[in-house]
């Protein structure tokens, strides 16, 4: 019979539907093409929330037999399936539009189909609810397996339809497959020989990659490397392919061995990067028949689905007996194999804005400063405990500092006004200095601001601390904003024309001047920022300050009783979080031209927050995926602008409620060998 | 945050409590950064003085911008009520109660304009205003139920960073929905004249009606006054006593039900310890929803009063108030129900008060704000009343 729970949960899903109805979701969506056959996101919107609502009811039954669970589906569905229509009868009598402005008319929408009559239209919408209902009444009734590769493949469909605007021009289908052809070559015969250690597995996968290489090579004849071959990418061609045939030959082997390289690794790698190399590959496939095809037609969708559900199907199976030898490997051994499949992604990182394009390698440098800060602001709160809001400020810091030195200014003009100099004087007047020697100044500046604003704070714990610093964040902004100070800062048009870092080795060789333009310049500064405060903060991790750092957080009493100096382990905390994030601010500056003080707002600082308690607490891995998903993720779908915070918002809800330990949690401290045998040997005697 | 659970073990004989032996020393030469935050102090005083003397800060701008200061302070002060109450309870920071307060504020605009479309504000206008009070104080309520219901109780267990995360996720959440369901245009009160009392003040509000001429008494809402107390000239508008009366009886009511009543004794005993409360048979739950209830009421009515004189209602109307409101709740001692009364009012008046007569701009009002809060907390790091939480939080 119909539960209890099952009305419960129609209720709840019908009152959040009705809350997204009436600001006018349905409306807005309908403009945005998922399937190039009329499939629209709201369309999609729509089925997600009916079928939803169908397996949450039919989920919660105890063990239900198929009748019960469909109709509990359906009841579910049509309790939604309902209050939508009863809505659509309100709007046909009462005018809404002084209280919920935004509603569309919903008669003809996509709630009732697009049917325009009133009857036919409640008669569709109930209809579909019913049939969505027991649709997903019975996917509890499929095996779990079953489950899984059914959404991923239709998820991963829904989501490469939302985003093939931007995403279609990455990769052709010649270079995915060559990519994917690559891995499996060099998969296969590092799986196939039997136990060489990781390193000789590497050296066996690149060799299959370059007698792919080779092979593909010939295939393609002699004219396959010409422009317009294998691997030129959509973007711009990388430096070296430019130069002469011979470099490019080169180059071009070198990315088939790497390719070839990370396929081998990964047959002794752990679940996770065996796995995600894997669906990597199948995502490539997919990205290249979306650019066969133009866009997402049905093919391509049928494809793409077919493609990720075979993935999900059979790249688990695989993944699991690697799993298992990866397992019983040596521990220097493990951590070869995460160093080299490291190695790998850093080679995959390093030419992928070739192909990304600059929008989305734009989108990246954004991701890649929050990624930065996170990792500053994850030795702040997550290693130390103390719980600061406004980090923001230190990020501040970073880039007015970087205006500062890199611009005409007060600081650099020796008191002088740049207003008052003419663009001849500015050259006699002004010292002005290269990002190269401002930076270091500038993270300097920041380490020392968090110590200035480390010591008021020292003695106040958990929320205190908080709001103080949260206070900190709003002082440093409102103070660079001040009128007042316009003359060294700007006051609300902040400092301007900040140059872009320039790599001038010219004393070496006269050629080699490059200026850091664009996106893709400012990815690679961004870059090698994430790689040096990833491996700080990691290793940090495992020092003696590292684990003072956690032993204060635990409990402060305790630890000062064990002896550790709280004053100074605090403030050398904030210090090395305020340093990462002036670095970050250094490349924010130079990255936008310029410091402006309204895009250093509280929400960065609980951006920034977030991300790193989304992640897992403590986990740098979990502060890149945070990053991804909390400023990726919302970057990417611009185009839906309007509900991109409201979507943050709900977001940070959810992933707290279904995962409050934070997606990618840190690994417990593994104890070493001497002290698990003492602790195991006490076990055994007491 | 891991907090630890191992309850202080008594020691035997007695306690030792370290006294300092000459509050001087112990605050100035051993402590450099108070000494810092003393020589700081002594530094604003001067200018104070320095500004009074000369005359370039004159009593009247002091008298309209503490009237003022109060208003806004009682503002403060019912929204950091609400932060207190949880925080004492739950020890958590209910990032969302900002928007608690916005809430109400909105919810009452669609009221008291259909109150207006109904003429019923122009013709009962006392009752039309509570009934809008009373609908923010409703729509606060429902929301802060909801989301104690959906956004904390699964996460009470959880480590104290998790709720924060979720409470700002709701925050901003909250504030999206309203834009997106009322509108990114702003909403404006109605302009209300609210007549009361033409016996006690029978020059004010004259008009010829029909020839006669009727006095309708003191305009409580819309009403500006000028003013000639003790000899200053003074602009008094009616709207900032009431709010501050308002307000007062309000957290009268508050303090009695805390103090007076059953769930009143069951909230401090949850508050003290919650698995003891639940032993002696308080249910923890009821408790902590009432607690919800009481702060979202208080915010709720903040709003429509805040909305009464302010008259402009955005979504983000509930940010800013809602920040100043926690830093008022830890200027006068987390967890503590007088503190944020106290706290939020002296933040009210010092927030107005202090750019003039420190001669600064008024640009730097909220630097004056949280520059206080640090000054306050390195010379009492629990807030100036102390927090009242039992010792096994703290």
């Amino acid at each position: 019979m119909i539960a209890r729970d099952t009305l419960r949960y129609g209720l709840y899903v019908a009152i959040g539907t009705l809350l997204l109805t009436l600001t006018g979701m349905f409306g807005t969506f309908a403009g945005r093409i998922v399937i190039d056959t009329g499939l629209t996101l709201s369309t999609v919107l729509l089925v997600l929330i009916l079928a939803g609502t169908g397996f949450l009811a039919a989920q919660h039954l105890n063990r239900p037999s198929a009748g019960a669970a469909l109709l509990n589906g359906m009841a579910g569905s049509l309790v939604v399936g309902v209050a939508l229509a009863l809505l659509v009868v309100l709007q046909t009598n009462v005018s809404l539009s002084f209280v919920f402005p935004d509603v569309n008319q919903l008669l003809g929408s996509t709630v009732t189909l697009g049917q325009t009559d009133l009857g036919s239209g409640l008669l569709s919408l109930l209809g579909a609810s019913a049939g969505l209902g027991l649709i997903g009444g019975a996917l509890p009734l499929l095996p779990r397996e079953a489950r899984g590769i059914l959404l991923l493949g239709l998820g991963m469909t829904v989501v490469i339809g939302l985003l093939q605007s931007q995403i279609r021009n990455i990769f052709t289908l010649p270079d995915a497959l060559a990519v994917a052809l690559t891995i499996v070559a060099g998969y296969l015969v590092a799986f196939l020989s039997r136990r060489p250690s990781s390193v000789l597995r590497a050296v066996i996968g690149a060799l299959a990659g370059l007698v792919v290489a080779v092979l593909l090579a010939v295939a393609a004849n002699s004219g396959g490397l010409e422009p317009g071959g294998i691997l030129r990418g959509t973007g711009a061609m990388p430096v070296l392919l430019n130069q002469d045939p011979a470099n490019r030959l080169v180059a071009y082997g070198l990315i088939f061995a790497v390719i070839g390289a990370l396929g081998g690794v990964i047959t002794v790698a752990s679940r996770a990067i065996h796995n995600g190399v894997l669906y990597f590959g199948v995502s490539l496939i997919i990205l290249g028949i979306l650019n066969a095809q133009g866009g997402m037609s049905l093919t391509t969708a049928v494809l793409s689905f077919i493609l990720m559900a075979a993935g999900a199907w059979i790249i688990p199976r695989l993944g699991s007996p690697i799993q298992a030898r990866y397992e019983a490997l040596p521990r220097f051994e493990r951590q070869r194999v995460q160093w080299l499949s490291m190695l790998g992604v850093l080679a995959v990182l390093v030419v992928a804005p070739f192909f990304l394009g600059q929008y989305i390698t734009d989108v990246l440098n954004l991701v890649g400063l929050y990624i930065i800060m996170g990792i500053g602001l994850n030795i702040v709160v997550g290693f130390a405990g103390l719980l600061d809001l406004g980090y923001v400020a230190f990020f501040a810091i970073g880039a007015y500092s970087i205006g500062l030195l890199t611009t005409p200014s007060l600081l650099t003009c020796g008191g002088v006004p740049a207003s008052q100099l003419t663009p001849e004087t500015v050259g006699e007047v002004c010292r002005v200095l290269t990002f190269w020697e401002a930076w270091p100044l500038s993270i300097a500046l920041g380490a020392v601001f968090g110590i200035l604003l480390g010591i008021p704070v020292l003695r106040l714990r958990g929320d205190y601390l908080a709001i103080v610093t949260l206070g900190f964040g709003e002082i440093i902004r409102l103070i660079v904003k001040f009128d007042d100070f316009k003359p060294l800062f700007g006051a609300a048009q902040g400092i301007p024309n900040i140059p872009r870092p320039v790599i001038d080795l010219t004393a070496i060789n006269p050629a080699w001047r490059v200026e850091l333009t664009g996106a893709t310049g400012i990815y690679y500064l961004i870059l090698a920022g994430i790689v040096v405060t990833a491996i700080i903060g990691m290793r940090l991790a495992s020092t003696r300050l590292g684990r003072a750092w956690r032993a204060m957080r635990a409990d402060e009493d305790v630890a000062q009783a064990m002896g550790i100096n709280l004053t100074q382990t605090k403030l050398l905390a904030f210090s090395i979080g305020a340093a990462f994030a002036a670095m970050g601010g250094a490349i924010a500056g130079t990255r936008l031209y310029g410091a402006y003080p309204d895009s250093y707002t509280l929400l960065v600082s609980i951006n920034v927050l977030s991300l790193v308690i989304i992640g897992g607490l403590g986990s740098i891995p979990g502060v890149i995926i945070g990053s991804l998903v909390l400023i990726g993720l919302p970057e990417v779908l611009r185009e839906l602008e309007s509900y991109r915070l409201l979507a943050f918002g709900v977001l940070l809800v959810v992933a707290m409620l279904l995962k409050p330990e934070g997606l990618i949690p840190p690994m417990p401290r593994q104890l070493s060998e001497q002290a698990a045998e003492i602790r195991s040997r006490g076990s055994v005697t007491s | 945050m891991t907090t630890t659970d191992a309850t202080p073990v008594a020691p035997l004989g007695r306690r030792f409590i370290y006294k300092p032996r000459n509050w001087f020393l112990e605050n100035t030469i051993r402590s450099p950064l108070r000494l810092v935050g003393l020589i700081f102090v002594v530094f604003i005083a001067y200018v104070a003085l320095n500004n009074i003397v000369t005359g370039s800060y004159r009593i009247d701008q002091f008298a309209r911008q503490t009237i003022f200061g109060l208003a806004q302070g009682s503002v403060y002060a019912l929204i950091a009520l609400g932060y207190t109450l949880v925080y004492g309870i739950l020890l958590m920071i209910n990032f969302a109660h900002g928007e608690v307060f916005m809430s109400g504020a909105y919810i009452g605009f669609f009221v008291i304009t259909a109150l207006q479309n109904s003429g019923f504000l122009y013709t009962n206008t006392g009752i039309a205003l509570l009934i809008t009070v009373f609908s923010g104080v409703l729509a606060s309520v429902t929301i802060a139920v909801a989301l104690e219901r959906i956004a904390y109780r699964p996460l009470r267990n959880a480590p104290r960073l998790v709720p924060l995360i979720t409470a700002i996720g709701a925050s901003i959440a909250l504030q999206q929905l309203f834009l997106r369901l009322f509108g990114v245009s702003t909403r404006r009160y109605p302009d209300v004249n609210f007549y009361v009392l033409p016996q006690l003040f029978p020059n004010l509000e004259c008009h010829e009606v029909d020839g006669a001429e009727i006095c309708r008494g003191l305009d409580l809402i819309s009403g500006r006054y000028d003013v000639n107390v003790l000899g200053i000239n003074l602009r008094i508008l009616p709207i900032h006593f009431l709010v501050f009366f308002v307000a007062l009886v309000m957290m009268a009511a508050l303090w009695f039900y805390i103090q007076r009543t059953k769930m009143g004794k069951a909230m401090r005993a949850v508050a003290e310890d919650k698995s003891t409360a639940a032993l002696m048979g308080v249910n923890v739950d009821r408790v902590i929803v009432t607690t919800f209830v009481l702060g979202a009421a208080l915010a709720g009515a903040g709003g429509v009063l805040y909305a009464l004189y302010n008259q402009q209602v955005t979504p983000f109307i509930g940010f800013i108030p809602g920040i100043k409101a926690f830093t008022a709740a830890v200027l006068g001692g987390i967890g503590n129900i007088p503190g944020a009364m106290f706290g939020g009012l002296f933040l009210g008046v010092v927030e107005s008060v202090a750019p003039s007569m420190l001669g600064l701009s008024n640009q730097l009002k909220d630097v004056i704000a949280f520059s206080m809060l640090v000054l306050i907390l390195i010379f009492r790091p629990t807030g100036i009343l102390g927090e009242v939480l039992s010792h096994k939080k703290a």
